[in-house]
């Protein structure tokens, strides 16, 4: 069987890291190294992380690039082929929205790929709700899935709806 | 006397106000060639660039990239003129200045923002963003790169203006929403369909409790 991948992209500390750990069934190869930048966080993915989820037979590899947009290159790369893009997107932190519309811009620009949003820590005070961040990304509400990446049971509804929308030809 | 330097050691929002009260001919000389500027009664009366003769606008564009680079050298020689009249211009120095030091705090406020360098975009409501001169001279210039699609790096290549500069425009005219992306077709075959129906119905199995609701 052809192995399949999905993307996860997004800006920094948006939780794709944490989602790769959740769903993927094989220990997760990850690149962190020490934030050389005020970016929120000790570490952050210098290369990408790469998990796999086997269904019923059919491996789908997960890889999660890294969040700054000097590695723009590598998101073409790794998206070539893909089953579809996953972005990420942090609801509590308005600063980064900007930077998650900038790389779905390239990447709807660049790849012939399906995608999907998925909003994360919608648990905190403060958020932007799934609908604004459609509303200012320009995608489809139906495109854009809040969640929790460290739930298994939340972690997979992003997933869920990309494959939704390749099989009813909605993407 | 006489004064010369590095472009990245003394910037030009230093120099030329240091030069604006002198007569004489700024020589920039950076990575694509050399620019002369006359400087007479603080006034710019003449912008040359490898003796090509530069209109104001061309002449703004050149500055407002060297102010970004940093990179270059720099000599005056005091009470040079122009050695002929052709293409004579007249931009008070102080009114430059203000405009170069907008542009360079404009662009500071939204860096981070930037659209990446090889977005492509394409055309969308363009009537808004004729509002504002500067945006509608960009966008005549760049409308037949834009109607096929364009990044910022090929438009900066195509229109021989700085990079960090057409970023600017083009997320300006982005927010106006003048400009889009230009999607990608999606290719999704029908034996994809298939094999994502099936990978949908196994990942319901595996995760029982999976929400569906948004």
């Amino acid at each position: 069987m052809e192995p399949l991948k999905v993307i996860v992209t997004g800006p920094v500390g948006a939780g794709k890291s944490t989602l790769i750990r959740t769903l993927s069934e094989t220990e997760v190869v990850d690149t962190d190294a020490v934030a050389t930048e005020a970016i929120g966080k000790a570490t952050t993915t210098v290369a990408l992380d790469h998990g796999t989820l086997r269904l019923d037979g059919q491996l789908l590899h997960l890889f999660g690039t890294p969040g700054q947009d000097r590695f723009d290159f590598m998101w073409e790369i790794l998206s070539k082929g893909a089953l579809g893009i996953l972005l990420m997107v942090r609801a509590d932190r308005p600063k980064t929205i900007p930077a998650a519309r900038n790389i779905l811009d390239f990447v709807v620009s660049r790849t012939p790929v399906p995608h999907v949003v998925g909003v994360t820590h919608l648990d905190q005070p403060r958020v932007w709700q799934p609908e604004e961040i459609a509303l200012f990304l320009g995608t489809p509400l139906e495109r854009v899935v809040g969640f929790d990446p460290r739930k298994p049971e939340e972690a997979a509804r992003p997933l869920a709806r990309l494959l939704e929308l390749i099989g009813t030809e909605s993407v | 006397m006489a004064i010369f330097g590095n472009l990245s050691d003394m910037g030009l929002l230093d120099l030329i106000p240091l030069l604006a009260h002198q007569n004489g001919r700024l020589v920039l000389i950076h990575k694509n060639g050399n620019l002369d500027i006359y400087l007479s009664g603080r006034r710019i009366v003449c912008a040359q660039e490898d003796r090509r003769v530069l209109s104001p606008s061309q002449l703004e564009e050149r500055l407002f990239a060297l102010v970004e680079q940093e990179d270059g050298s720099f000599e005056f020689f005091r009470d040079e003129r122009p050695k002929h009249q052709r293409g004579c211009i007249s931009i008070p120095v102080d009114e430059l200045m203000l405009k170069l030091v907008t542009l360079k705090d404009e662009l500071e406020s939204v860096r981070a923002n930037l659209p990446l360098p090889d977005t492509v975009f394409a055309l969308a409501n363009v009537a808004v963003a004729y509002s504002e001169p500067e945006l509608a001279e960009f966008l005549d210039r760049a409308w037949p790169h834009l109607t096929e699609g364009a990044s910022a790096r090929s438009l900066a290549r195509a229109l021989g203006l700085p990079l960090e500069r057409v970023r600017y425009l083009l997320y300006k005219l982005r927010t106006l929403g003048a400009i889009q992306p230009k999607a990608q077709k999606t290719e999704t075959t029908g034996e994809r369909r298939g094999l994502a129906g099936r990978l949908l119905g196994m990942l319901k199995r595996r995760f029982r409790n999976l929400s569906w609701s948004l």
